[in-house]
């Protein structure tokens, strides 16, 4: 093939991909404007659930109410109580509120301020609230650090100093994965990595794939110190010492997520503050192959807890640790019901197991474990209650949205239903909603590539059939060759709107009649494509004069 | 010879807009580049870091100096763009002057050719120079703290690039024979998409192939279009 | 060397269904001026851009020099000049910089004595800037460019439209002197007929894109007339007269134009007739032009039916 017909084939080629692709993206435009524009005209109301007042319910049911909406707390020996508030305030956590601390036995023990109560509780190893605005840092933040903008990406730099001066900086450097050192004055000090401090750059070791970091100032400095997580370790860094601790390595599988109690040694006046004369510093992290580990920073202990098989197989599992002077101990919830099936394989059989679950009592449990230096738990205490079933309530529910949505989604291309079932319907759901990996972009357009594809209507099919029709018409007096001609009806099939538009827009040429056959022709071939005629030439005047030299 | 006038013709014509980026982007994005020109870790900010105290992550992330002079470039880049592609591809049609430009005694590839490696000396003079004089300033140590980072200055170049981007868009739109409510528009459209989809991406290496895929889809139909469009 | 310079098999173009350029057979020999006209949008200006290969041709085809007017090479179009409709050029450069931009391309032909001694024929200074030239000095420019590289083909396009008569003749005069000396080819198209008549020995005559006549200037000359028949008693009904092109009558008087037709067979017919007399009228090349191109069934005021 001579470079000037592979120019022209990769032109043409480049010239299809451009017009879908925009008009694709204009249809889309218009499908998502049509959706939302409905939204606004759809409405659901739900008929109030029938409650009584406090003073209506009977005694078993204020029982039941109580233990419903009480905090379940374990005492270190053990002892579980349900501390209640019987009046909710906007802010649940208000010290000064009143609460009322009954024992398993429905015993009121004490009531008074919240600030005031005379018992000590356990308290748990905490996720990070994601909701707080700065305080996460994900692998999602530091990719949209990264980000292309026109203000440019950004850095990750500590700042070390004393006496309110800065006098190092360091600079996460994202390519190597570790951070590297500058003096106030712009010299390089060195390098921080995996190993710890070196002053070249060939010895340093990258940190790994991040995942996560969270940063505080020790009680005894004001240079941040951090823990950063990666896709398999853990590390504690301190910038001011230049020293790397790690913490823990998952060597077969990745770190899932991470639990603190009392690891960072807090001011008293922070809210995060734990009582180290009575805790010791505890990570929990969960792993991908659902395993669960504890580290203990002072006694440099590691545990690997072992959860029976059969948990698995329970509703609403959730689990907190804690690590006192004397013990470690492993605080479970968990519903008896039968695990709900898969989401992401069926949202619909998903509905209908849900709507089941809460019309149903539920009886849900609280226990308390020890767990020994081998991961064993040794069950202390446990507490269940049952939730009576919700019944449903009457629903007037009137969802444009998903009307529009199904009638706009006919004019999408069967080429979105193609593109899922290529890349497996679960597979593209699982990565569309692996939203920590994905840009918005990314995640945005998976998103709506799952909601606006025809999911197989035959509507849908019937309409790229009706749009065949209409190219196989418009191209049959058209038409040059047989391989573009049948090209261009797959395509339209393929792409249906957008896929005729585009023929429309690249194959649109003018028609005359032709003068033998009578029948119309079109102009990109000199021949008639019927009866193989040549173009109408003019009748020559008698009385016009052409005399040629030659 | 022919080609060396063609250049020389096409160059000249791109100089006034070459005049105007530089010095749109080295003046604006100088100022801004200067306000920031003073080291910018004199001192910790009490409150954010006390012993014993959190610290909130996004405290520990700094935009680079560069960041306003960023935006400058991105913009320029695109005016830039859009302005050269109109000057040698929309321009003619109004002048009336393909005719007398597509007799000489050269090809079409030739004529082509000094349009665009006129558009690309352009670019790499008036943005090329003018953003490594600039990077060069932002790293003088008695000035600015901390060096900059080799991706800001490769992040640059991806702005200087996507005025490439916008300059075929609009000459494949200048070129195409379609109205306006049909595809003439669809070159700066495709330019536009190629914009978003580079501003939305993380790792240099994505936004390097979506911006040489952008520049081949582009490009060949610049290519095929020039060649065998009627004038 | 071939005697053929131009020539053109079945060249036809369409733009959507409209035909602009139908069937186009014509032949220039070497060393002629041919004069190409036609009404407004009759297609003498697409199909000279057929022939430089500006435009694809959707039958036919057209040869420059021997080489086929779609692959024009670099070489063929050394030896071809071509003066645009309107005399686009680029304004931003003086007429010095356009020479250096021009001559870029004829290495061994550009004729620098010749340019400058046109230049100063014409009084124009080279410093200043084409775009401060007038309508008539951009013309002049542009001939200057197009003859300099001494090429064996010129081909323009209605070169003196919006010229005023003097600058015209100045024009005409010095494209007629160059071109004479030394026997070049040269196409030109134009509107002004007397322009045509002055220096053209050929004339090629375009109407809705068909060619209508492609002859000596004499021939057509010779061939087009119109006499004015006066009769006694009433205009006879049928005028089958030889050649007839259009016949207009009033009550005593028939004025026909003819093709071809000689005068021993006008006699002859007026005689049959029963005419008293008749006179053949004087035309000049516009008359005879728009005679040839009228259409039929053309109104005239008042008196005169169309038969």
């Amino acid at each position: 093939m001579r470079l000037k017909d592979g120019l022209k084939y990769i032109a043409t080629l480049a010239k299809v991909f451009t017009t879908v692709l925009i008009l694709l993206i204009a249809l889309l435009i218009i499908q998502s404007i049509i959706i939302e524009a409905v939204l606004t005209f759809s409405y659901k109301k739900t008929s109030p659930t029938i409650t009584k007042s406090e003073a209506e319910l009977t005694p078993e049911e204020q029982r039941l109410s109580r233990i419903i909406r009480s905090e379940k707390e374990f005492s270190p020996d053990g002892t579980i109580d349900l501390i209640y508030q019987p009046k909710r305030t906007p802010a649940r956590e208000k010290e000064s509120e009143i609460v009322q601390v009954y024992d398993a036995n429905d015993n009121l023990l004490w009531e008074g301020p919240r600030n005031k109560k005379p018992y000590e509780y356990l308290s748990w190893a905490e996720q990070f609230n994601t909701s707080r605005y700065g305080v996460v840092f994900t692998q999602r933040e530091m990719k949209q650090l990264q980000m292309i903008t026109p203000v440019f990406s950004r850095n990750i730099e500590i700042p070390v100093g004393s006496d309110n001066k800065v006098k190092q900086v360091w600079r996460y450097y994202t390519a190597g994965e570790f951070f590297v050192g500058y003096d106030i004055d712009g010299s390089k000090i060195g390098y921080i990595g995996s190993s710890g401090f070196t002053d070249s750059k060939t010895n340093v070791k990258p940190f790994g794939d991040f995942r996560f970091f969270t940063a505080w100032c020790q009680q005894d400095s004001s240079s941040p110190t951090l823990l950063w997580q990666t896709k398999r370790h853990i590390y504690q860094i301190d910038f001011e010492n230049r020293q790397v601790e790690p913490i823990f390595e998952s060597p077969d599988t990745d770190i899932e997520r991470i639990f603190l109690h009392g690891w960072r040694d807090l001011a008293l006046s922070t809210k995060e503050y734990i009582d180290r004369e009575k805790y010791q510093p505890l990570l929990y992290c969960e792993t991908k192959d659902n395993k669960h580990h504890l580290i203990m920073h002072e006694s440099k202990q590691q545990l690997t807890i072992n959860m029976p098989e059969d948990w698995k197989n329970w509703v609403g599992n959730y689990y907190k640790f804690t690590a006192t002077k004397q013990a470690v101990f492993m605080y479970r919830r968990w519903i008896e019901t039968s695990h709900a099936p898969d989401y992401s394989k069926s949202p619909e059989i998903y509905q209908k197991w849900w709507q089941s679950f809460r019309s149903q009592p539920q009886k849900y449990w609280v226990e308390l474990y020890k767990v020994d230096n081998h991961g064993n738990l040794e069950l202390l205490n446990r507490y269940n209650w049952t939730v009576s079933g919700r019944p449903e309530s009457e629903t007037e529910f009137r969802d444009y949205r998903a009307v529009a949505l199904r009638i706009v989604n006919k004019l999408s291309p069967p080429f979105y239903d193609f593109l899922v079932h290529l890349l497996g319907r679960e597979k593209f759901w699982a990565r569309a909603l692996e939203y920590q990996n994905r840009g918005d972009f990314s995640y945005s357009l998976a998103r709506m590539l799952l909601d606006i594809r025809p999911q197989g209507s035959i509507f849908n099919r019937l309409l790229s059939a009706v749009m065949m029709v209409f190219a196989f018409w418009h191209g049959w007096p058209r038409r040059t060759s047989w391989p573009k001609f049948l090209f261009w009806l797959a395509f339209v099939g393929i792409f249906n709107l957008a896929g005729l538009l585009t023929y429309l827009a690249l194959n649109h040429t003018a028609l005359i009649k032709c003068p033998a056959c009578g029948k119309r022709r079109g102009l990109t071939q000199v021949n008639c494509i019927r009866c193989g005629e040549g173009l109408p030439a003019p009748e020559r005047g008698k009385l016009d004069l052409i005399f040629n030299r030659a | 010879m022919r080609f060396s006038a063609l250049l020389r013709k096409e160059f000249r014509e791109c100089i006034p807009w070459l005049l105007l980026a530089a010095v749109v982007f080295f003046g604006f994005g100088g100022y801004c580049l200067r306000a920031f020109a003073f080291p910018r870790y004199g001192y910790l900010y009490n409150p954010y870091f006390q012993p014993g105290s959190l610290v909130e992550p996004y405290r520990l992330t700094n935009y680079s100096a560069l960041q306003l002079p960023g935006i400058w470039l991105s913009l320029t880049s695109i005016g830039l763009g859009l302005i050269l592609g109109v000057r040698h591809f929309w321009i003619p049609y109004f002048t009336g002057t393909w005719p007398f430009l597509l007799h000489r005694s050269v090809n079409r590839k030739t004529v082509l050719a000094a349009k665009l490696t006129a558009a690309a000396i352009t670019f790499v003079i008036s943005l090329g120079f003018t953003w490594i004089v600039l990077y060069w300033y932002a790293n003088r140590p008695e000035l600015f703290t901390l060096p900059q980072t080799a991706r800001i200055f490769i992040e640059g170049w991806i702005f200087i690039l996507l005025g490439l981007v916008v300059y075929l868009g609009t000459a494949l739109s200048g070129l195409s024979t379609a109205k306006w409510y049909t595809t003439k528009a669809f070159g700066i459209a495709f330019a536009s998409i190629i914009i978003f989809m580079t501003f939305s991406q993380w790792q240099l290496f994505w936004t390097f192939a979506v911006i040489v895929i952008g520049i081949v889809i582009l490009l060949s139909q610049v290519i095929d279009t020039f060649l065998n469009r009627e004038f | 060397m071939s005697d053929i310079v131009l020539e053109t098999e079945g060249l036809t173009k369409y733009y959507g269904s409209t035909v602009a350029v139908d069937h186009l057979d014509m032949q220039v020999p070497r060393g002629c001026i041919c004069g190409f006209v036609g009404r407004n949008g009759a297609g003498k200006t697409t199909a000279i851009k057929l022939m430089l290969g500006l435009l694809n041709p959707t039958e036919g085809s057209s040869k420059l020099l021997g080489c086929d007017s779609t692959t024009l090479t670099s070489t063929i179009r050394q030896r071809i000049g071509y003066v645009a409709e309107g005399h686009r050029l680029f304004r931003w450069m003086s007429i010095n910089e356009l020479e250096r931009f021009q001559c870029a391309f004829f290495p061994r032909q550009w004729d620098c004595k010749f340019f400058t001694d046109m230049i100063e024929y014409f009084g124009l200074s080279r410093r200043k800037k084409i775009k401060h030239l007038s309508n008539g000095q951009r013309a002049q420019v542009s001939l200057a460019l197009a003859l300099a590289p001494n090429p064996e083909l010129l081909i323009m396009d209605d070169p003196t439209l919006g010229l005023d008569a003097a600058i015209r003749r100045q024009f005409l005069e010095g494209m007629i002197q160059l071109i004479m000396h030394q026997g070049r080819t040269v196409l030109f198209s134009s509107h002004i007929l007397g322009d045509v008549e002055r220096v053209s020995d050929r004339i090629l005559v375009i109407d809705k894109g068909v060619l209508r006549a492609n002859c000596s200037l004499e021939q057509f000359r010779s061939a087009v007339k119109k006499v004015m028949i006066n009769f006694d008693d009433s205009v006879p009904a049928e005028v089958d007269i030889e050649g007839l092109l259009h016949c207009r009558r009033s009550e005593k008087e028939l004025e026909v134009t003819l093709v071809g037709t000689n005068e021993e067979k006008i006699d002859e017919w007026a005689k049959s007739a029963g005419a008293a007399q008749y006179k053949i009228v004087q035309m000049n090349l516009e008359d005879q032009f728009i005679e040839f191109t009228a259409p039929p069934g053309r109104k005239k005021l008042f008196q005169w039916e169309e038969i």
